[in-house]
């Protein structure tokens, strides 16, 4: 795992020479440009609001600071995600043509994702202030939840992004899988408006704090993205526990990526 | 002169010993390895046992050379004879399956120019990235860019997006990018047939650069006068192992018997 990232740093200008033409590539030639960063969530944003805020009448208040809140980290992880895929199969020009670690590929991903995050982030600032929401001090707890999710993130693409390599219908899994996941992660909704769950049939029962927990213990970007919204919309501190247990499984899931990596890298070259 | 097998190790550019580098073929397994495919056949105890045995092709079977610094070497032999796969071991894109290499010194490979152009970014832009994908760092990369725009000679295009370049153009730049990134170790692959004449004088030049510097390049080509006047010594490789090398008219003479003997009984493979 040292070793995966040592050869990172060591090829820093070539990651942020890729990330760089990553980010000016996407708006280039169109004519909004860089306005698309911003107008891309809040459409995203609006769509949600209109469905789930004024069709379905929620009780939810602010909902579209609620949901925005969610829905920017939500994206920079289902993006990085889907994108990491095909991260190394789609570059044969390069990794078939230039030695350099492949690792870069999906780091490249995720970091121009992150980026994009982090652009992004002002928005919410802004519609915060609609309301006349000033950011607390609870932002120093920014950095923390950053980096897990980025561990996290940054795991995931790997052994996706090794895998897709031989099994191109991981992409297709992927899509669905992330799409799923967006409605049991609390992005649309509160986590603590859920209800108890009952399947009679199986035996389960669980209170409602059960199934809160459940969520978030089993899905780890349940905990992130509730810590996302701890700070910014309920101006509190995330509860660090379910934070330190998604932390600890995304450096479990990234020191296996790595291994994985390394054990696959050879192969990458040949089956693109 | 028979400078590649009797060269002392200690100055030698590039060893190899004992390489052997073979390709699984695309058998029926290997035909279409989907998560689905794989999964009925972990399932089903009967498909297993129709399971060919993976098929393997020797691209290279026992290659044993050693390249003094300083030497130009020149690879001949037929498509499919193995040359590039020889390169690609060399550069570290491909693993041999068996052997042992040592390189010594910098490596710039070109087997493709232009390896990671965007078709949306400028020459200029360009220039950067691809500099950095080669190797050198930014500052180096930055450095270079006067001198490389000025030896692609392509006028005001260096700020249009490189998708507007005609062909010539684009591999000028290429290759003006490739040989400023100033390796100990030039590897190239058929890039000397570039561009017209008035380009390919230029670029032979640049060659020539190279070897007053005391630089070692390895080359691989069909173009036999090349290799005659160019080189120190050359290598032919037939079938995936080195049919003969040293010097230059000598390994030619052979080449050019064994094709004239195949030529005369296409039918049977004539071995070297």
């Amino acid at each position: 795992m040292l070793k995966n990232l040592q050869e990172l740093y060591q090829y820093r200008a070539l990651l942020f020479a890729l990330t760089q033409r990553e980010l000016s590539a996407r708006y280039r030639a169109s004519i909004l440009g860089f306005l698309w960063t911003f107008l891309n969530p809040t459409l995203n944003m609006i769509v949600y609001v209109v469905v789930f805020g004024v069709l379905l009448q929620n009780q939810i208040p602010r909902y579209p600071f609620f949901l925005l809140t969610a829905l920017l980290p939500w994206a920079m992880f289902s993006n990085s995600v889907v994108a990491g895929c095909t991260a190394i199969s789609d570059r044969r020009d390069l990794l078939t043509k230039v030695h350099f670690p492949a690792q870069i590929l999906p780091t490249t991903v995720v970091i121009t994702n992150l980026v994009n995050f982090l652009l992004t982030l002002p928005l919410v600032f802004a519609l915060g202030l609609l309301y006349s929401d000033i950011p607390s001090w609870h932002i120093v707890y920014v950095p923390l939840i950053a980096t897990v999710q980025v561990g996290l993130t940054l795991g995931l693409t790997y052994i996706l992004a090794a895998l897709t390599v031989r099994y191109r219908d991981l992409l297709h899994i992927v899509t669905n899988v992330v799409s799923m996941a967006f409605f049991i992660t609390p992005v649309l909704w509160d986590l603590s408006s859920v209800s108890p769950f009952h399947v009679d049939r199986l035996g389960i029962s669980l209170t409602a704090e059960q199934t809160r927990n459940a969520i978030l213990y089993v899905n780890p970007m349940a905990t992130i993205v509730e810590a996302w919204r701890d700070v910014f919309y309920w101006h509190r501190a995330p509860p660090l526990r379910p934070l330190a247990i998604a932390a600890g499984l995304s450096l479990v899931i990234f020191w296996f990526a790595a291994r994985l990596f390394e054990r696959r890298k050879e192969e990458f070259a040949e089956l693109i | 002169m028979d400078g590649l097998s009797n060269a002392h190790p200690a100055n030698a550019a590039i060893v190899l010993e004992g390489i052997c580098k073979e390709f699984k073929k695309k058998g029926r397994r290997e035909h279409a390895t989907t998560l689905k495919t794989e999964l009925v056949r972990m399932l089903s105890r009967r498909k297993r046992a129709e399971v060919r045995p993976v098929q393997k092709t020797q691209a290279l079977q026992d290659i044993n050379l050693v390249i003094p610094k300083g030497c130009a070497v020149g690879i001949i032999g037929r498509n499919g004879s193995g040359k590039s796969t020889l390169l690609k071991v060399v550069t570290g894109i491909y693993r041999p399956n068996k052997g042992r290499l040592r390189v010594d010194g910098r490596v710039s490979a070109l087997l493709e120019l232009g390896a990671g152009f965007h078709p949306d970014f400028t020459g200029r832009e360009n220039i950067l990235i691809n500099g950095i994908i080669l190797g050198m760092t930014y500052r180096e990369a930055k450095a270079a860019t006067p001198k490389i725009i000025e030896f692609a000679e392509i006028g005001d295009f260096i700020d249009e997006p490189v998708r507007v370049y005609s062909s010539g153009m684009f591999l000028r730049l290429a290759f003006a990018v490739a040989t400023n990134v100033n390796p100990d170790i030039l590897i190239a692959d058929e890039i000397l047939s570039v561009g017209d004449e008035y380009f390919s004088h230029k670029s032979k030049a640049k060659m020539a650069e190279f070897r007053a510097a005391k630089k070692t390049v390895v080359l691989v080509t069909h173009s036999l006068d090349t290799v005659e006047n160019w080189c120190d010594t050359a290598v032919w490789i037939e079938g995936g192992r080195i049919a003969a090398s040293g010097n230059p008219q000598e390994v030619i003479r052979q080449y050019r018997d064994f094709i004239e003997r195949m030529e005369q009984a296409p039918s049977q493979s004539a071995a070297p």
